[in-house]
């Protein structure tokens, strides 16, 4: 019992398949390995001795930064810099105020499809039905200038070394 | 000297994408697997637009989770028939997500401008949508295994790694959704020819 013969149907149309597999190809190259980036071991240990030494010199990044890189976003499942980390195509007006927003969220959606779980280091492979609970969210500004999210209370980018992102 | 990618296996361009960034591999496997996972979102949605915009989608979210992937022999085309059913389940959601690379995209329907081609996508969209309405009253994974089995054409194994559950689950979930479907027929007929559904309705329920 076969109702549709995908061969004998038409095929997704030129241009827009150009389009979308060069946009692929570009996303592949940016993001391919930054889920799993760490800064380098030197500078990690640099950056512990100088939180040790003074600690509040540790928190001496700005308070507030802006968003500049919308092409993505980080949707964090703990308040770690060296979690794990779901990227997302952040949805929302590319140079808008809304994009800071609409990270947030994107991934407060994904944590109530039961995608992301607080403290799990993985994306769940089969939502749960029904709404899931969504932690707190502060969203963060990582090192390419994108948006990242954690759970946690305000505050939590402070503790993260890494500024709040502003909103104008 | 380059790759030829072209002759690569599905693993091979997944693993050169993931673990090297190569743009190339992840853009075969696009090319690759586009028009069957095109013709899968347009049977789960009846409307050829969304289909595109979901085709997009779904290899957005194949490279979000990347990591997860698994093959049915070599091939990733079950598993992205998976991941494009839940992309069609909740496709609103899922194409808000994806809106800001969405929005690159030229606009959907672009080179359905010859008459022929027009007429057939249209009647091609009207069979869908009744067929989606006829289902409509079967359980979401009746409706899934059906579009998987006898609408794409996956064998059981293929649609067991789609599905992500065992072979012996989508036989006999197949051979329920089939008799369901007869069962249903008759009380079908009438109301799925008057009705018109739009995709969003079918689409958020299942029960138009």
């Amino acid at each position: 019992m076969t109702y549709f013969h995908p061969e004998r149907m038409p095929v997704l149309p030129t241009r827009r398949r150009k389009a979308a597999r060069l946009q692929l190809e570009e996303l592949v190259r940016r993001t391919a390995k930054a889920p799993k980036r760490r800064p380098p071991a030197v500078v990690a240990a640099l950056i512990a001795i100088v939180a040790i030494g003074s600690g509040a010199a540790a928190f001496a990044v700005a308070a507030h930064a802006p968003v500049t890189n919308k092409q993505l976003a980080r949707c964090f499942t703990s308040a770690s810099r060296s979690g794990f980390a779901a990227e997302i195509a952040v949805a929302g007006k590319p140079g808008s105020s809304g994009q800071v927003t609409n990270a947030h969220d994107t991934c407060a959606d994904l944590y109530s499809d039961g995608r992301l779980k607080q403290g799990v280091s993985a994306e769940m492979p089969h939502p749960s039905n029904g709404e899931q609970p969504v932690p707190h969210l502060v969203v963060c500004v990582w090192t390419d200038k994108s948006a990242a999210v954690f759970p946690g209370p305000q505050g939590t980018c402070a503790r993260l070394g890494l500024p709040a992102a502003a909103r104008r | 000297m380059g790759i030829d990618w072209a002759s690569a296996s599905d693993q091979d361009l997944w693993s050169h994408a993931a673990n090297e960034g190569a743009g190339e591999a992840f853009g075969e496997l696009f090319e690759r697997h586009a028009d069957r996972v095109y013709a899968h979102c347009f049977s789960r949605t009846g409307s050829w637009s969304m289909a595109e915009d979901l085709t997009s989608v779904v290899f957005l979210e194949a490279w979000r989770r990347r990591n997860e992937v698994r093959f049915s022999g070599d091939s990733a085309l079950p598993w992205l028939l998976g991941v494009a059913n839940n992309a069609t389940r909740n496709a609103e959601r899922s194409l808000r997500r994806h809106n800001l690379l969405l929005a690159k995209l030229p606009p959907p329907g672009v080179e359905a401008d010859i008459a022929a081609d027009a007429a057939t996508r249209v009647d091609q969209e009207r069979l869908a949508q009744h067929l989606l309405c006829a289902m409509g009253g079967l359980r979401q994974a009746e409706q899934e295994v059906l579009a998987l089995c006898d609408w794409a054409g996956l064998s059981y194994a293929e649609a067991a790694v789609a599905m992500g559950v065992p072979e012996g689950t989508v036989r006999s979930r197949l051979f329920r959704a089939r008799q369901h479907l007869r069962d249903l027929a008759d009380g079908s007929k009438a109301r799925c020819a008057q009705a018109n559904p739009s995709p969003a309705r079918l689409l958020a329920g299942g029960h138009a």
